[in-house]
């Protein structure tokens, strides 16, 4: 069996809240290879950003709990990991790009410092001059002056601060990006600008990525591989022709099929999903979406189903049933 | 974002009101604060029923510096009188006169803040600025100045704590109405058609008082140490009448001999403001869950 | 900047304008003449007119305010009705106590608080976080002159290490210093604390955890830059409880200071004494807040002077 870049087995995490304990991923297992663009979809509350902060070991403290599972990244066990070899790979191996650019860069330290503070961080023994250059050059990539680099956050829009974001997290040229909905906070024109930016980066680089996302089409234009995520586990994952020509889909993608607009069909009404998700502090027994399908059986309510494979691209529903699951 | 999910499960069939209740019944502090100020005040609102008044005004040479016994559980002072019953006495009026206090100046305060801050503009400034005017010299020593200017006596003082600190409530009255005014939710009430009547009563109130009543709960206990100052100063309430300032006051030159005549008025004070000081910050954070950490 | 600091000082003076205003205003329209309050009873008519003559009585009420004020602006802050000193003089001489008074608590205040906070907040729920919150929670509720007193009785009569009352040497301050630093120091701790706790839940420090930081540059470099920003504004509002606290401390320790002539004043009613002590201190206060924003502009990029 080849290595992979990144293997998530069997990841469960939960959020121990004053008022209740919140399951928020439950049994997810993923794969990444080199240089490998995933896009993790789901609705809000899936678990995406969950997932993503376990990697880097960013949970909130004391509140969040990986409780079961393992996380190998390039052989390193990140869950048994210390603090100093996780410091070791955040920002130089595997960084992240976070969702809201207003909030997540420092505002009483120029941009120029803070992507400055990765090359101090990690490369110890590069001279001055160098890191200067280091900085000069990635700000250019990303779009912005280098004249700029001792303005301070204020300073910059959301869409400029982003690129910022894009810069500190690519200025170490890591193995892998975790972008937990870089573009959700931005306006519309600017969001295809962003990632545009980001895949010419990550191809540039030869960069794993995970696009972490709720908009089926970003996906389908930037990754190759997709995995759907419905109450913190993998409901459906394959490569994005298998997902996305719908020959064979799990209800739940179907139901996102089925929720955007789509220019080529003449379905007049979008049609939601109906039902909420389930409480993520009282999981139901049987398959989670269950409540919400329209195939819905007695078995469903009570047998979970498992990952069931055909090919590379594996459903969650026993519709599609075969015999050795996941 | 798939973080956190407060799911309030055995909460979300409560109102709003229960909600706060219950949050403030699980923190303990404030509950023993609650506690200990019901009894003081109970002790103190039941005082005639069994101290003899005389016993707070009774000098008798024969039992000076009685130290606490049976008869006597806190002992006597320099002129023989009972400093239970002085202490009693005096929290009555400690308690009072501090809720007397913050009582004028939140009116005051809820008045012109809420004018500013519902108006606007010019009116706005003025008050404003006649606020700034108020908050320019601290509060001890406005309240001195007043003082000063009004002549001594016990509601004299009251006044003059009042002046010194209405403008603050004024300040938090304002900023309250002003974030009200452009939230979301009462704009989004309005165009549900909410009557305005239910805005102010089922949004506004609610979440615009909840500042003024902590930073009421809070200000008691600032005003009982102001007033206890005063006292200690001899410009507040004048001896002999009981007031745990003064008390400790009239005691200060025997206290180094018969240390309890200053450690119980002092831990009066201190036990009261630091109870109040527990409800206001249990009531904060009830009224406000996001500001505890 | 410099047009900034103008602005401010013009905007200070109706505040100065008015507090004055009203605390003379009310002083003046006080039932009782003052004329006769300081001769006695035993003073003749004639000497009574004369006197009201002398402190010039006679004028209205504003004009009376605007002589004083021209006064005040000249640097000459009247005479004492009743002990017939200048003012100006007396502050002159009282001034360095209080100042020095000060000082010392408000160094007591930043020194200890600060650094107690920041060690209170990255170590969360330990032994220092609690304690500092139990002390914080009793000095807050002590009366501070109660406080001065049993400090007094214990470490100056009982143990004899400091002088009990006075100021002739630096020894001196130190206890009332530590007395007016007691009620503050705690509330600096616990915001100090609150504040790093604040920070440390934003975004900016998951960026910086997720850039590879260790946790002691986070502390440093990210999290107390921030995390000071709401502290160095409650330096001004302590001052403001310095000023008031300095009077009950004053009186404790038998300092000379303006703070145990305001309280004499206030007692006998001393018109010009008053005033020049309200004057003097809203100006201080006035000066110390301007500062604080200046300095608070001066960490913190986002804060544009003048706006």
């Amino acid at each position: 069996m080849e290595k992979h870049l990144l293997e998530i087995k069997n990841l469960h995490v939960q959020y121990n809240t004053d008022e209740a304990v919140v399951h928020a991923v439950n049994g997810l297992s993923l794969t990444l290879d080199k240089g490998e663009a995933l896009g993790i979809v789901g609705e809000t509350g899936a678990g995406k950003s969950t997932t993503a902060l376990s990697i880097l070991k960013l949970l909130p403290d004391k509140v969040g709990e990986i409780t079961e599972g393992s996380i190998v990244y390039d052989g390193i066990d990140i869950i048994k990991a210390n603090n100093h070899t996780m410091r070791e790979i955040r920002g130089a191996k595997i960084t992240m790009i976070f969702q809201d650019p207003m909030s997540s860069l420092n505002p009483i330290m120029t941009i120029g410092e803070q992507i400055h503070e990765v090359l101090e961080l990690h490369f110890p023994k590069m001279s001055a001059a160098e890191k200067d250059q280091k900085v000069d050059e990635i700000l250019g990539l990303v779009g912005i002056q280098k004249t700029r680099k001792n303005e301070y956050p204020h300073q910059f829009s959301g869409g400029m601060k982003q690129r910022i974001g894009i810069a500190m997290a690519l200025v170490a040229e890591p193995e892998l990006l975790l972008a937990d909905e870089p573009t959700t906070a931005l306006d519309v024109t600017i969001q295809a600008q962003i990632l545009q930016l980001m895949q010419e980066l990550q191809k540039k680089y030869n960069t794993a990525m995970i696009l972490i996302t709720h908009d089926l089409g970003v996906v389908a234009e930037f990754c190759e591989k997709v995995a759907v995520v419905y109450a913190g586990e993998v409901i459906e994952q394959g490569t994005v022709e298998e997902v996305f020509t719908r020959e064979k889909n799990h209800p739940y993608t179907t139901g996102l099929f089925n929720s955007i607009p789509d220019l080529t069909s003449d379905v007049e009404r979008l049609i939601p999903i109906p039902g909420f998700m389930s409480d993520p502090t009282n999981l139901p027994e049987g398959c989670k979406f269950a409540e919400r399908c329209p195939h819905c059986t007695e078995r469903c309510r009570k047998e979970a189903p498992k990952l069931y494979e055909d090919g590379g691209h594996s459903i969650r529903c026993f519709l599609y049933e075969t015999k050795g699951g996941q | 974002m798939s973080k956190k999910i407060k799911k309030k499960t055995n909460l979300s069939n409560k109102s709003q009101l229960g909600m706060i209740v219950f949050r403030f019944s699980k923190n303990k502090l404030a509950m023993f604060g609650l506690a200990v100020i019901v009894i003081l005040a109970l002790l103190c609102v039941a005082a005639p029923l069994y101290i003899d008044y005389e016993s707070v005004y009774q000098q008798s040479m024969a039992d000076r510096f009685i130290l606490p016994c049976a008869e006597h559980p806190l002992g006597t002072d320099q002129f023989g009188r009972d400093l239970f019953a002085r202490i009693i006495y005096g929290g009555r009026i400690s308690l009072l006169a501090g809720l007397v206090v913050v009582a004028m100046a939140l009116v005051l305060g809820i008045v012109l803040g809420g004018i500013a801050g519902y108006y606007g503009g010019r009116i706005d400034n003025v008050i404003m600025r006649i606020c700034d005017v108020f908050m320019a010299v601290p509060r001890m020593l406005l309240s001195m100045a007043v003082v000063a200017a009004l002549g001594q006596g016990t509601f004299k003082m009251l006044i003059a704590l009042s002046i010194a600190a209405f403008p603050g409530y004024a300040r938090t009255v304002r900023a309250s109405i002003m974030t009200l005014r452009n939230q979301e939710y009462v704009e989004a009430a309005k165009c549900c058609g909410t009557s305005s009547a239910r805005i102010i009563f089922k949004h506004v109130v609610p979440n615009g008082l909840g500042p003024v009543i902590v930073s009421a709960t809070l200000g008691l206990g600032g005003t009982i140490l102001a007033i206890a100052s005063l006292g200690f100063l001899g410009i507040g309430v004048a001896s002999p009448t009981p007031e745990w300032g003064t008390i400790l006051s009239e005691n200060r030159a025997n206290i180094r001999y018969y240390p309890y005549l200053g450690l119980v008025p002092g831990m009066f004070i201190a036990i009261s403001v630091m109870c109040l000081n527990f409800i206001g910050d249990g009531l904060r954070d009830a009224l406000d869950p996001r500001m505890k950490n | 900047m410099v047009k900034y600091i103008i602005k401010r000082i013009l905007m200070l003076i109706p505040v100065i304008f008015g507090i004055t205003l009203f605390i003379y205003v009310i002083m003046s329209l006080a039932p009782g003449d003052p004329a006769t309050l300081i001769l006695g009873p035993d003073a003749t008519y004639e000497e009574i007119l004369a006197k009201r003559e002398e402190l010039g009585l006679n004028d209205p009420i504003l004009v009376r305010y605007f002589k004083y004020m021209a006064g005040v602006l000249h640097g000459d802050f009247g005479i004492s009705w009743y002990n017939e000193y200048d003012v100006m003089g007396e502050f002159l001489n009282r001034i360095p106590n209080t100042l020095l008074l000060g000082l010392l608590s408000n160094a007591i205040v930043i020194l200890v608080g600060i650094p107690l906070g920041i060690i209170a907040a990255v170590k969360q729920n330990g032994v220092i976080d609690y304690c500092t919150l139990v002390l914080a929670m009793l000095f807050s509720s002590m009366p501070a002159f109660w406080f001065g007193l049993m400090a007094q009785i214990f470490f100056c009569l009982n143990l004899g290490w400091f002088p009990a009352t006075g100021a002739e040497s630096l020894k001196h301050f130190i206890l009332p210093a530590v007395t007016l630093a007691s009620a503050s120091l705690a509330g600096q701790v616990r915001l100090t604390r609150t504040s790093m706790l604040e920070v440390n839940k934003l975004d900016y420090v998951r960026t910086a955890r997720a850039k590879g930081c260790s946790e002691s540059r986070i502390v440093i470099r990210h999290v107390l830059r921030n995390g000071l920003l709401p502290v160095v504004t409650s330096i001004g509002a302590h001052i403001a409880t310095i000023v008031g606290g300095a009077i009950v401390t004053e009186s404790v320790f038998a300092i000379p200071g303006v703070a145990s002539l305001m309280i004499n004043a206030v007692k006998i009613r001393d018109v010009p004494v008053v005033m020049g002590v309200i004057v003097v201190i809203s100006v201080f206060v006035g000066v110390v807040n301007l500062l604080v924003d200046l300095l608070y502009a001066v960490i913190d990029p986002r804060v544009k002077l003048g706006s």
